[in-house]
């Protein structure tokens, strides 16, 4: 890494991979954009309902991202500029290889930084800087019903969700109290979309929950096994499912982080040698980042530079 | 490959995008961000040369959206020959002949009974038809308060000559939530829509028209 290198990357933006020939931009078909366009446009207009797409076979397994990715290439332009997180993490192998993907198959720029980002793909967190209006947000959903856990058959959760009977999800979380006092449901905790359907958030923490509500950013959710497509439209009101004297609350920490000292973000407990020493550090790579920046007043290198 | 005179007739007249991927895309985005944002006033910027009665946005959405999987219902007062020849030949779309079997309509001021429409069922509203309306003014004036998912406060909006039941008869349908109607209004190349989760207010006083 080079001096000039980290110069020509303080934007956050990444060196583009080669674009592979022979596929057509962002790597689907325009049939099957057109397809997963129109389930998008009605997933919007009926919010957090569950729309049916004829899921592709992906160059991937489902479980990785299948959905997210398909809902991504439907939608992205050569103007856009992507950001894919896996856990909040910029740098594991899910979000590095999804980023690659559509560098390859779109030649789309790609960066790290969430504001910089007109469309950012994500697994299992929200970022912790807010996102805002003409930004979009796209989960990874392995499974879109949250209904499923209690009910197991399609035909009765398509019914209760059109009858709005819900009263089987308030009976979970009420035993979930009578056992252990309190909701212990962590991640995936189901929200409630503009008083009507009942959504999972998709395995996102319950810290994100509060998030969701009233966003400025659209948000769009693919299950690529599962074969659905829901979606949140901006400055929409999401609750957490709870009752009044068993309010929702999200995770709270003792500890800052380690890195860059933040005692408001998501942390991730990480185990540093095998006598049991650990330290907590900030789920969202980017947002520890930007907080180090601001403490030290210099430019820390981006992960995924290369020189 | 010579082309002789018989199918030279039957080639279209008019101009469909000349990077249907890419302006397809752009086009989605625009309306995608009209439908997630109701009111917000999109505009169309493309090289298209539909056949009239078609406008430009009325046209490139069909370009950008419909192909053989989707019907799409044309309203007499729209119905020209060179319309459907202009919108099947680069699509490959059908044409319906009732309203009902149709996922798209594209309707001028005089909109018809809206029960005319699919709107879905409970169990898949999804099927809820998406109805495209071409006027002769859209702007942002205060003729209509619009409020819902998409809006962070309120919104206004002025839609041209549309028939005065039309109102009312949509805030009737909305009673069947989640099934329902979204539309699409266009004017030349400026598209708005409204979902059928937007709540829309008639400020009278404002009412020009009738």
């Amino acid at each position: 890494m080079t001096a000039s290198s980290q110069n020509k990357n303080t934007n956050g933006s990444m060196e583009k991979p080669e674009i592979l020939e022979g596929y057509n931009f962002a790597y689907l078909d325009d049939q099957t954009k057109r397809m997963i366009r129109r389930a998008i446009l009605k997933a919007v207009a009926i919010p957090g309902y569950q729309v049916p797409f004829g899921s592709r076979e992906m160059p991937l397994p489902f479980g990785w991202g299948t959905g997210g990715i398909q809902v991504t290439a439907s939608i992205i332009g050569q103007d856009d500029i992507l950001k894919v997180i896996d856990q909040g993490s910029d740098d594991t192998t899910n979000a590095v290889n999804i980023r690659n993907f559509f560098g390859k198959t779109a030649g789309v720029d790609t960066t790290e930084k969430t504001n910089k980002a007109t469309v950012i793909q994500t697994r299992h967190r929200i970022p912790e800087t807010p996102l805002s209006k003409d930004q979009i947000l796209v989960y990874q959903v392995p499974i879109p019903e949250p209904l499923r856990w209690l009910e197991h058959r399609e035909t009765e959760t398509r019914k209760m969700h059109a009858l709005a009977e819900y009263g089987v999800m308030h009976v979970g979380l009420y035993e979930n109290i009578a056992h252990y006092g309190r909701v212990t449901t962590s991640y995936d905790y189901p929200v409630q979309v503009d008083d009507r359907y009942i959504m999972s958030p998709s395995p996102i923490p319950k810290f994100d929950n509060p998030k969701m509500d009233k966003m400025p950013a659209l948000q769009l959710f693919g299950a690529g096994r599962e074969k659905r497509i829901y979606a949140v439209p901006p400055f929409t009101k999401v609750k957490s499912l709870d009752f009044d004297d068993y309010p929702f609350t999200i995770e709270s920490w003792e500890e800052s982080c380690a890195l860059c000292g933040s005692s408001n973000s998501f942390l991730d407990e990480v185990i540093t040698d095998d006598e049991g020493t650990r330290m907590f550090v900030c789920s969202d790579s980017n947002f520890c980042k930007e907080q180090i920046e601001k403490l030290t007043n210099a430019p820390l290198v981006q992960n995924g530079d290369s020189s | 490959m010579s082309i002789d005179e018989q199918s030279m007739s039957d080639l279209p007249i008019g101009k469909s995008f000349e990077d249907p991927s890419h302006e397809s895309q752009y086009i989605f985005r625009q309306i995608l961000k009209s439908m997630s944002e109701p009111g917000r006033i999109v505009t169309l910027n493309t090289q298209i040369v539909p056949p009239p009665p078609l406008s430009i946005a009325t046209a490139a959405i069909c370009l950008s959206l419909l192909d053989f999987e989707t019907k799409l219902w044309i309203d007499s007062s729209l119905d020209t020959d060179e319309a459907k020849q202009y919108l099947k030949f680069h699509t490959g779309l059908k044409i319906a002949d009732q309203p009902q079997q149709a996922n798209f309509c594209i309707l001028g001021t005089q909109i018809p009974n809206l029960d005319l429409f699919n709107s879905g069922t409970e169990d898949y509203p999804e099927n809820g038809a998406t109805l495209i309306i071409q006027t002769d003014e859209i702007t942002d004036q205060a003729q209509l308060q619009l409020e819902g998912p998409g809006i962070e406060t309120s919104r206004h909006l002025s839609i041209g000559t549309i028939n005065k039941r039309f109102w009312a008869n949509r805030d009737n349908l909305q009673s069947l939530f989640p099934r329902g109607l979204d539309f699409i209004f266009t004017q030349n190349d400026i598209a708005v829509s409204l979902p059928r989760t937007t709540k829309v207010t008639v400020l009278k006083t404002q009412l020009n028209g009738y």
